[in-house]
């Protein structure tokens, strides 16, 4: 049992840092980002390409290896950073100039993700691939009866100080400041001097960079693959929208809490392909019942 | 200081503005009047470039300002106070004054001073959020943040809109020591009366025409405004 | 800048940015055509399609789009004249204004490039040989009848539209004869008769001249093809719609107003005779792989994108997950059918297991539409997303239930078994792909005859109306909820019964069938169609189906089905930028997205109304 609860833990750390990109968008757009899970899973193919091409072999030393580790977040964040304004320039700019309905905008982001989906399969191949992993396996402690390996560690370190950074960056920085000013009202912010398309930018690049990164770990915790982004975006939608999609902290805790409210079921299961039937019935739950979420809908109020 | 020519805004098929011109000089306090649809409020966005003219040139201070981008305007001293006050709700008071600064990289600590001595009430509510203000207040704290930007010409779009008679009379108060320390005011108005008491100058719209224009005290006397904005009959 | 700076003509930060897109774009296109990859060398994929001859075609396509958009940005912007100078004109126009202005040493130079591109598009469209991305290559591509084609019809298109420009502009006199309309109406046709050329899929001898004699099996005489003459009628249609859409100014000036076509009752009578009959009698023509295809690849994909037409174009609702009711329909036939793990309490025959498949599949509907159909149009598409994917789930994992992935029993054929009717499909009876299609069709029409009337009905007007204004409709008593469960409900029974009908044909149903590429593909259809027309529907289906399919045999290297997808999301997001309205849009729904546009109304059911302008 205090196994599920970790392993939903740690999984719930993954959702949130991918719902970050979905509540960062919606809070600023209003908009779903249906293509985020491309973002997720550029992100997972470039941590394997930095690793397939830097880490030469399974017993480098500790020193290395963390850099290799820090190396392969850094890629695969901007790659899903770089992915995400991509998106953003071409799949919503040119929409947004011409005052589109929302339709359009849904419409023309799932044919971005399809795009991007189907690209990577051509270009990277269909068939999952496994990238070596800087994070030595072998090393876990027993925490309560638990097994928490390395890896779990590192990633409550990478989500807690990204989360932070993120905080940091929206409440107390000038481009935090736009990016609160656009979403409570994007003329005024024009206004006083926002430049309303670079902010939009900044706020898909800052969302893709945090989903790009948790791709990164999807793909070490399993494998890389083209639609490896469908499933775990699909549940960090419900994890956004179960702490109040536009809300930073909402997503944080909604991430953990959806992973953990989804692993226990499984234990009385025992399959665990039913994760995204019980991540559905929880987001359906939610919309029924409280569709503000845990904390509410309000980026400028993250604060 | 600011020269409209001829310029023509649409929204899509339809024609808001039919070739406008008008002028506003240096240290003037000029009205725009006219009927709710006349295309006051699309000159003032205009203006401040939310809307592009098709055709027409606008020129500030010398510069053709006709294409340049919206969101250069706060930095070009061209600041706009929008209709309903806009003020962002879920920002603090001081923070939504910090946003009217946003394009500045120096300091601007004695701006917020002057701000707050010109409204002492926002002093004492600079951590309330916006959206808690009451609608004089936040008419207050609008013509505040438009004011961080220090500009040369500041834009007030119904500055009067549903607020009480002795706060409307404190907005005007405060939009003529405006004009005192130096700054342009372009305003449009439904009240003309105390409009035209307060400007130099005015100019009639209508249906997205200039019809005419005069000094403001001619204007209060001008049957045609009396009849129409003022509501009197014509003897 | 300054007032009195003069206007200059060079190339300015735009310009050059617009020109790096659309080169950029073609570059793209080639890597997108290019060679498969694999993941131990990425970058070698890419490689191989950016420094070879194959790169070149799209590059040149891009530089050819990319003077183009400069020429029309700068004649917008009044730095250069066009022979008419408009504020604002279509691409078309701007496209057509450039060639009409054209010297003679640019018209040869210009006439190059469509050979070089002609030879391009060959070489692309081309069956997959060794060597193939090499210049060597592209210019053996020279001795394919088809190049001849392409070139052809590339010189046709553009002469057509120098010939009808220069009617207008003041240069070019045309020889007299060319304006009459008889003219221009048999050239339209030789225009579709050589498009039939270039896109006949299943020739195997090339530049033969057997190859043009009458008579003979439909896979060696091209004369004798029914395509051949169909293609040519199109020709001949457009070309009098042309003629007519002149000499009618007023057509003219509303096609402009609407940005979309307008056709008269009679041509357009006379239209949907010509759609029927070619319906009917042109499948007889097909070979055997189009007799299949349009079935199972394109039909079954019309009739959904008809289903869901009624829930995204009518409603204004995005639902993503319509293929959940396609599997509960297969999965019901396949049930009664006996073909599944569980046994029925009774064996139905597929055709009574339609009005089965059309309850269950409306009870999900309404059961997922009564609760979700409340929330805001943009969480109604992720419900729905997520509800698709755990029927898929479902359907992979509940082995006993489904038989899992491995797939499902046999399920039996249609048949009826009335005294003096004894007639079964998919069997030995009948036998072929055709009966297939036949009853596909009689399914069909009743049913676009019944959803046209239902949108004409009060039905049709409250969906208009919680379209356009969700609150403004609700103030004048209309019950939104219950007519976007209705419109659900509608679109799910539709699904259910192309699941039946494909179901039945496939024998043995396999989860993967199931998969969320299905409910995109079918709002592909519907929405570059045109969201709201059932004739954009149906034409949008049958060219994107056709287009998917001859994908497949006449491929671009290495391509697999399921790249499709990737043309597809890239059309979806082209048709929203660039025409959200679709091919061939309904009227009103052309104009809502219009006024959506200046701020009027909404028109989709998806969130809160659209914000003012923006900067």
């Amino acid at each position: 049992m205090s196994s599920y609860i970790a392993a939903g833990l740690f999984a719930g750390l993954i959702y949130s840092m991918v719902a970050l990109g979905y509540t960062l968008v919606y809070g600023v757009l209003r908009l779903i980002n249906f293509a985020h899970s491309e973002v997720l899973m550029s992100g997972g193919f470039a941590g394997y390409f930095f690793l397939h091409y830097f880490m030469k072999s399974n017993n480098e030393p500790t020193g290395t290896r963390v850099l290799l580790l820090i190396g392969a977040l850094v890629a695969s964040g901007a790659a899903g950073a770089v992915v995400a304004m991509l998106v953003e320039r071409f799949a919503y700019r040119p929409l947004r100039r011409r005052n589109a309905p929302k339709l359009t905008y849904l419409i023309s982001a799932i044919g971005a993700s399809y795009f991007l989906l189907n690209f990577a399969g051509k270009e990277f191949g269909r068939n999952p691939i496994s990238p070596p992993s800087p994070i030595s396996a072998t090393l876990q402690w027993n925490i309560l009866g638990t097994q928490v390996s390395l890896f779990d560690v590192v990633l409550l370190i990478v989500t807690l100080v990204l989360f932070f950074g993120v905080n940091v960056l929206v409440n107390k920085s000038k481009v935090g400041r736009s990016i609160r000013a656009v979403a409570q009202d994007q003329e005024t912010a024009t206004l006083m001097g926002v430049n309303v398309n670079s902010t939009i930018a900044a706020t898909f690049a800052i969302g893709g960079f945090m989903g790009g990164i948790a791709g990164l770990f999807v793909g070490m915790s399993s494998v890389v693959d083209y639609n490896m982004g469908f499933t775990p975006a699909l549940l960090a939608f419900t994890a956004a929208v179960l702490g109040g999609i536009g809300n930073i902290r909402g997503a944080m805790v909604g991430g953990v809490v959806l992973g953990i409210c989804m692993y226990v079921p499984i234990y009385w299961i025992g399959q665990p392909y039913y994760e995204p039937v019980i991540g559905f019935s929880i987001l359906v739950l939610v919309l029924l019942v409280k569709p503000t979420g845990l904390f509410g809908e309000s980026l400028g109020r993250s604060a | 200081m600011l020269k409209v020519e001829s310029a023509v805004v649409r929204y899509g098929q339809i024609t808001a503005l039919h070739g406008v011109s008008f002028e506003v000089d240096q240290g003037e306090i000029v009205t725009l009047l006219g009927a709710n649809g006349a295309g006051k409020t699309t000159t003032l966005r205009m203006l401040s470039g939310l809307h592009t003219p098709a055709s027409g040139v606008i020129s500030f201070e010398g510069r053709d300002i006709t294409k340049v981008p919206a969101h250069q305007f706060a930095n070009m001293g061209i600041s706009h106070v929008p209709e309903g006050r806009r003020i962002f709700s879920v920002m603090s008071v001081e923070e939504n004054l910090d946003m009217g600064a946003f394009g500045r990289k120096d300091n601007y600590d004695d701006d917020m001073e002057r701000v707050y001595t010109m409204f002492p009430l926002l002093k004492d509510r600079r951590k309330q959020l916006g959206g808690n203000l009451s609608g004089g207040e936040q008419q207050m704290l609008a013509i505040g943040r438009a004011l961080m930007s220090r500009p040369r010409l500041l834009l007030l779009d119904e500055p009067s809109m549903g607020l009480a008679p002795m706060i409307i009379d404190q907005i005007f108060r405060i939009i003529g020591e405006i004009r005192e320390s130096g700054t342009t005011v372009l305003v449009v108005e439904q009240n003309a009366a105390q409009a035209l008491r307060l400007a130099d100058r005015g100019y009639v719209m209508e249906n997205g025409r200039i019809a005419f224009t005069d000094e403001a005290s001619a204007l209060l006397d001008d049957p045609r405004v009396r009849a129409v904005y003022l509501g009197e009959t014509i003897d | 800048m300054s007032v009195d700076e003069p206007r200059r003509t060079h190339f300015n930060k735009e310009d050059v940015r617009l020109a790096a897109t659309c080169v950029a774009s073609g570059l793209l296109l080639a890597v997108m055509t290019g060679p498969a990859g694999n993941p131990e060398s990425p970058l070698e994929a890419a490689r191989l399609s950016l420094f070879t001859g194959h790169v070149w075609g799209f590059l040149l396509f891009g530089i050819v789009v990319a003077v183009i958009s400069v020429f029309r940005r700068k004649v917008r912007n009044g730095e250069w004249q066009s022979s008419r100078a408009v504020p604002r004109r279509s691409m078309k126009a701007y496209f057509g204004d450039f060639l009409a202005s054209m010297s003679t040493s640019w018209w040869v130079a210009f006439f190059a490039l469509a050979v070089l591109l002609a030879l391009a598009i060959a070489d692309f469209t081309g069956p997959y040989v060794p060597g193939k991305l090499s210049f060597v290559q592209l210019f053996t591509q020279l001795h394919d009848t088809r190049t001849y084609g392409y070139i052809g019809f590339l010189w046709w298109i553009i002469n057509s539209i120098r010939l009808r420009r220069s009617v207008h502009a003041r240069h070019g006199v045309l020889p007299g004869f060319m304006k009459t309309p008889v003219f221009r109406i048999l050239a339209s046709a030789f225009g579709g008769f050589i498009f039939a050329f270039c896109a006949d899929p299943w020739l195997p001898e090339r530049f033969s001249f057997s190859y043009f004699k009458f008579g003979g099996g439909s896979t060696t005489a091209f004369l004798s093809h029914l395509p051949t003459w169909l293609w040519t009628a199109c020709g001949l249609l457009l070309g009098v719609r042309a003629v007519l859409g002149e000499r009618n100014k007023t057509v003219h000036a509303n096609r402009l107003r609407a940005r979309q076509f307008a056709v008269s009752s009679n041509t357009s009578i006379a239209l949907y005779g010509i759609g029927l009959f070619a319906a009917f009698e042109a499948p007889k023509f097909l070979s055997p792989f189009w007799q299949e295809a349009i079935f199972q690849q394109i039909g079954i994909f019309c009739f959904l994108a008809i289903g869901l037409n009624i829930v995204v174009g009518f409603a204004g609702l995005l639902d993503l997950g319509y293929v959940a009711f396609y599997a509960i329909g297969a999965y019901v036939n396949a049930y009664f059918s006996g073909a599944l793990p569980i046994q029925p309490p009774f064996i139905l025959n597929p055709f009574l297991s339609i009005p089965v498949a059309i309850l269950v599949a409306m009870t999900a509907g309404v059961l997922l539409g009564l609760p979700t159909l409340r929330l805001r149009g943009d969480y109604l598409a992720i419900v729905t997303l997520g509800f698709g994917e755990i029927v898929y789930v479902l359907a992979n994992n509940l082995q006993n239930l489904t038989g899992g992935a491995g797939g499902s029993g046999v399920i039996g054929n249609f048949s009826i078994n009335v005294p003096l009717v004894h007639l079964s499909l998919n069997g030995q009876a009948l036998g072929q792909d055709l009966d297939f299609y036949y009853l596909l069709l009689a399914f069909m029409i009743p049913i676009l005859i019944l959803f046209t009337s239902l949108n004409n009905s009060k039905v049709g007007r409250s969906w208009a109306a919680i379209r356009e204004d969700e609150v403004a409709a609700a103030s004048l008593g209309i019950n939104g909820l219950k007519y976007k469960v209705m419109a659900f409900a509608i679109g799910a029974s539709t699904s259910g019964v192309a699941g039946v009908l494909s179901s039945v044909k496939q024998g043995i149903l396999f989860p993967s069938n199931f998969a969320l590429q299905v409910s995109i593909t079918v709002l592909v259809l519907v929405i570059f169609g045109g969201m709201g027309s059932i004739t954009g529907v149906l034409i949008g289906s049958a060219v994107i189906g056709w287009l998917l399919q001859f994908l497949l045999f006449h491929s671009f290297i290495d391509y697999q089905d399921a790249d499709k997808y990737m043309y597809i999301g890239a059309l979806l997001i082209l048709t929203m930028i660039f025409r959200p309205q679709g091919i061939w849009p309904a009227k009103r729904r052309a104009r809502e997205f219009h006024d959506a546009e200046i701020g009027l109304g909404t028109a989709d059911a998806v969130g809160e109304p659209a914000e003012g302008p923006l900067a």
